[in-house]
């Protein structure tokens, strides 16, 4: 049953990824559409639980703009009233609803309500954002801040760490270790001969092979064992000695053609790559550390591992080759049978590590194989708490703003952040949304207008005037046409990238935002920034 | 509630469109008056969803949700259980009902401002005249040959004055979903104005189409084994009486999935599994909740501006992915004056008269991306299987085989129809030297 209902989705991130998502507890603040949005998308992922906290109850304006209550509810408490309508969704998943005023919770409150893997806070004041995520984020939650004001949506990632262990990379780069093959793949290339081979039997083999003999040519002719392209030019002298070695001036070889497409995107030196090694130089990762957190134990045998071979385990991962079907299969078993040995090595190293730190086997061997066969692509994210963006990050966000400039119909993206935070401003002092009174909305224009004015000189930038001008007048008046509206399409629209960036912090797979984001549904364009 | 409360209490709702109906805006388009009169006339607007599927659930929620009052839904499908990740108004004990009136009586229950008429048949079904109705049309399809056929019927919609120019009161404002995993695009398409769909045609990825002599012959992946099953094995074998091969019956699965993994075994070919097999079966799009949800939402969005005034519409291309950070990006695509929905319609093709007529076939269905087409010169039929005429096959067949110049005159019009088509395409055949 399992196996069918998330067919879809398996197919996406694996068993693996559905086990962690089966496993997360998330919180989710507020229940308004947005907030039931993302609770839609990540119930019907199946989740193991969600909570969700709330102190509102259900008015007509709701059954409005929330698919999640119904005429009948109306009135009821919003938690409790969302929570049952979404169960509906998924029997699998636990779903309830906390009756609390957010706005006199703290983090430390939160954290009672229950052992959570995610916080998401829907349509909070950035300053109170600020105050209740600090303690989560101290506790090494994550926390994913979200906001829908008319048109304009705003997502803010916060993961103190982040690993990623799999980025799924469409279409990643071949790891052919052209420049250091195993024994396993020399032998196979050794046996070779291509002088002798007639066309048949040349078309039909793969073309990593044609790489490693236009390398050994290229070898000869700079009379260097060692040699390896590294310029533009010596790529290209590879290409020449590939088409050398055509019988038929390339008709019909299509191996041929395979290998002069992939010599731009093979022939690099097999490197660490950067994000490994920040890896590597991390506190977290040496010997001196006693962190029992399985992901940096065997990040630490990695390490290890690299210090002895000079390489990363071999991924079995490889592309498709024009080839006829046993070339191709030995080759494949040559790879495969070195990543296992690879991972088999890794598996010991683990093991050591720890026993060294005193825990049981935390590490099983199917995750240190899925582990070997993505090391390339390991990496930490290292976030900032929210309330940064109330202090050095707001400095560098108004920075952003005084050397904007708008084109056309479209202003600059980071206007809207500025004018979010103005808007915060506005409520704070007059307990109300820009634009809702009553009178003539020039008044609110200009009482936003100021408002914008104050908290850019909350910031340390010297041209603030220069700032606030960069703040189209056009712009202040749609955030006062906005007013209180949260249409039900910005919510559906945040709602669901906000529920896939939960699903990448649950499962440890793909990128997730790094870490703000901006949607002006205007345009429908997207603005990724970090302050 | 008595009904007067009741009605009064509706009329509440909506707050958030009302304030975008109601006030001025420079972002708005230059017909947008503000006023009460926007939200009454998206009460009022006549909306059609294409699919009920995972955009179709979502489109038909999101746009109750904006005000809309009357909504059609057309879905041919009915509700299997892989559907349930992501299509959130179907529950097990719906499996096997039709999709488009199990949303569309989902909806207008939750959602009691909103009245959804469900249509269960395949778009073909319906008229010009049904098609007619409607405001805006809104797809959530996930097949490339349904999107044509609704594009071209709208682009045939469209009418001419009498001096030729567009009469754009018969312009039907077009807004067209799509998703592949954490992928999507969304494009606002005004029949005959702006780039259509088949204008746009090579946008689609390529289907994924192994070679018959690498399945055959030197098969390396495990989708090489179950592609020769179903393409060599079972037309030869004809199991379970001669059945034509159907992935949705548990019994064939299992015979294509038996016989592919003996295949994989001769060969020293790891991976085929039942979730593998089903996957080159079907031609699985892998698909979930979050990004229909996106992808949704920006398409009723659009429905909204278009039908209210009150923001500029999508100019005209979103693409949306989200494994790396999140982006939104748009582009603006141009119109194709030589297409065959919304362009001169007329298409001409060289071919050497010593060229087969099966080499100008394959060359046709790759240049209009067509998958069975029947040929004809005028009423003369050159090329047509049908089960209603058997007798037009033999000769069909033997053209197959014949040089071009046997069958046709250089400059002669071929008239092509086909399932992707919704009506005849004409394509002038001039002879190469």
């Amino acid at each position: 049953m399992r196996e069918i209902r998330y067919d879809r989705q398996l197919r996406l991130w694996g068993n693996e990824g559905q086990s962690s998502i089966e496993a997360a507890a998330i919180c989710i603040l507020g229940a308004d559409a947005l907030a039931t949005e993302i609770g839609k998308s990540l119930v019907l992922a199946g989740v193991g639980s969600i909570v969700i906290i709330d102190g509102e109850f259900v008015t007509d304006d709701d059954l409005g703009s929330n698919f999640f209550y119904e005429d009948a509810q109306l009135g009821q408490q919003r938690g409790q009233a969302a929570a049952s309508l979404l169960q509906e969704l998924n029997p699998s998943v636990k779903v309830s609803g906390i009756d609390a005023q957010i706005t006199k919770l703290q983090g430390q409150d939160i954290l009672a309500y229950g052992k959570f893997s995610l916080v998401i806070a829907t349509n909070l004041l950035e300053s109170r954002a600020a105050i209740l995520s600090d303690e989560i984020f101290q506790a090494g939650i994550p926390f994913i801040n979200c906001r829908t004001y008319g048109l304009v949506g705003y997502i803010r990632v916060s993961a103190a760490e982040h690993h990623i262990m799999n980025t799924r990379t469409e279409n990643p780069r071949p790891d052919f270790r052209l420049d250091a093959p195993f024994p396993e793949l020399v032998a196979l290339f050794d046996e070779l001969d291509f002088g002798a081979m007639d066309h048949e039997k040349f078309k039909h083999t793969p073309y990593i092979f044609l790489l490693m003999q236009a390398l050994k040519m290229f070898r000869e002719n700079k009379k260097d064992p060692q040699a390896f392209p590294k310029s533009y030019a010596e790529r290209k002298q590879i290409v020449e000695l590939i088409s050398s070695l055509s019988h038929s001036q390339g008709l019909d070889e299509e191996n041929l053609e395979e290998a002069v497409a992939a010599v731009n995107r093979c022939m690099h030196p097999t490197l660490i790559p950067s994000s490994v090694q920040e890896i590597f130089d991390s506190p977290k990762c040496s010997e001196n550390t006693k962190t029992t957190d399985p992901f940096w134990m065997i990040c630490y045998a990695l390490k290890q591992f690299v210090e002895r071979h000079g390489y990363l385990p071999v991924s079995d991962s490889l592309p498709d080759m024009s080839s006829d079907s046993k070339s191709y299969a030995r080759l494949l078993n040559a790879f495969r049978q070195k990543a296992e040995q690879d991972a088999e090595e890794m598996l010991e190293l683990t093991r050591e590590v720890e026993q060294t730190r005193g825990t049981e086997a935390l590490i099983s061997q199917e995750q240190c194989r899925k582990f070997c066969k993505g090391s390339r692509f390991v990496a930490i994210l290292r976030g900032t708490p929210i309330k940064h963006d109330m202090e050095n990050g707001w400095n560098k966000a108004v920075e952003e703003l005084s050397t904007s400039h708008g084109e056309d119909n479209d202003v600059a993206p980071i206007t809207w952040f500025i004018l979010l935070r103005a808007a915060d401003r506005f409520m704070e002092v007059k307990k109300r949304h820009p634009g809702t009174n009553g009178v003539p909305m020039s008044l609110d224009v200009a009482l936003l207008s100021n408002c914008v004015a104050e908290v850019i000189a909350d910031s340390n930038v010297k041209e603030k005037t220069i700032a606030a001008g960069n703040v189209p007048r056009k712009a202040i008046e749609e955030f006062c046409r906005f007013g209180s509206s949260f249409p039900h399409v910005t919510a559906a629209l945040i709602g669901g990238i906000v529920a896939q960036e939960a699903i990448k912090l649950t499962t440890n797979q793909y990128i997730p935002l790094n870490d703000t984001l901006i949607i002006n549904l205007h345009s429908q364009k997207s603005w990724t920034a970090r302050f | 509630m008595s009904t007067s409360v009741e009605n009064k209490s509706k009329r509440e709702r909506f707050h958030a469109i009302r304030r975008l109906c109601e006030n001025a805006s420079e972002f708005a388009t230059q017909y947008f008056s503000p006023g009460p009169e926007n939200l009454q006339f998206i009460r009022e607007a006549r909306i059609l969803v294409i699919g009920a599927g995972g955009l179709g659930c979502e489109l038909l929620k999101d746009l109750a949700l904006s005000g809309f009052g009357q909504l059609d839904v057309i879905d041919m499908d009915t509700i299997d259980l892989s559907n349930l990740n992501r299509q959130f108004l179907f529950r097990e004990s719906d499996i096997g009902h039709s999709k488009a009136e199990v949303a569309a009586a989902f909806v207008s229950r939750r959602v009691s401002t909103c009245k959804v008429m469900a249509h269960h048949c395949a778009i073909e079904e319906k008229s010009p005249a049904f098609y007619k109705q409607f405001h805006v049309i809104v797809c959530g399809l996930d097949s490339i040959k349904a999107r044509r056929w609704i594009n071209s019927m709208l682009c045939d919609l469209v009418e001419m004055s009498e001096d030729g120019e567009i009469d754009s009161s018969t312009i039907i404002p077009f807004v067209d979903g799509g998703t592949e995993g954490f992928k999507g695009n969304v494009r606002v398409i005004y029949p005959k104005m702006t780039a259509c769909v088949e204008c746009l045609l090579d946008l689609y990825p390529p289907q994924v189409n192994y070679p018959m002599c690498t399945i055959a012959h030197t098969p390396r992946l495990p989708e090489h084994c179950v592609e020769y099953v179903k393409a060599i094995e079972w037309p030869k074998e004809k199991p379970f009486d001669g059945e034509s091969l159907d992935a949705d019956r548990a019994e064939h699965v299992d015979w294509v999935l038996e016989r592919a993994k003996s295949r994989a075994e001769i060969f020293g070919i790891k991976g085929v599994d039942h979730r593998l097999c089903l996957g080159v079966l079907k031609r699985i799009i892998p698909a979930v909740a979050s990004t229909n949800a996106v992808v949704a939402a920006s398409c009723a969005l659009e429905v909204l501006k278009l039908v209210s005034n009150m923001a500029m519409p999508l100019d005209n291309y979103l693409n949306f992915s989200q494994t790396d950070g999140v982006h939104c990006a748009v582009v603006q695509l141009d119109r194709n004056h030589k297409c065959l929905a919304c362009g001169e319609n007329k298409a001409v093709m060289h071919i050497e008269p010593t060229a087969t007529f099966e080499t100008l076939m394959e060359r046709l269905k790759e240049k209009f991306h067509l998958t069975s087409p029947d040929i004809r010169v005028g009423t003369r039929p050159l090329y047509v299987i049908s089960d209603l005429m058997p007798e037009l096959k033999e000769t069909s067949e033997g053209n197959l085989i014949r040089p071009v110049s046997e069958l046709i005159d250089g400059g002669v019009e071929l008239l092509l129809t086909d399932p992707s088509l919704n009506r005849a395409l004409t394509v002038q055949i001039n002879f190469a030297e």
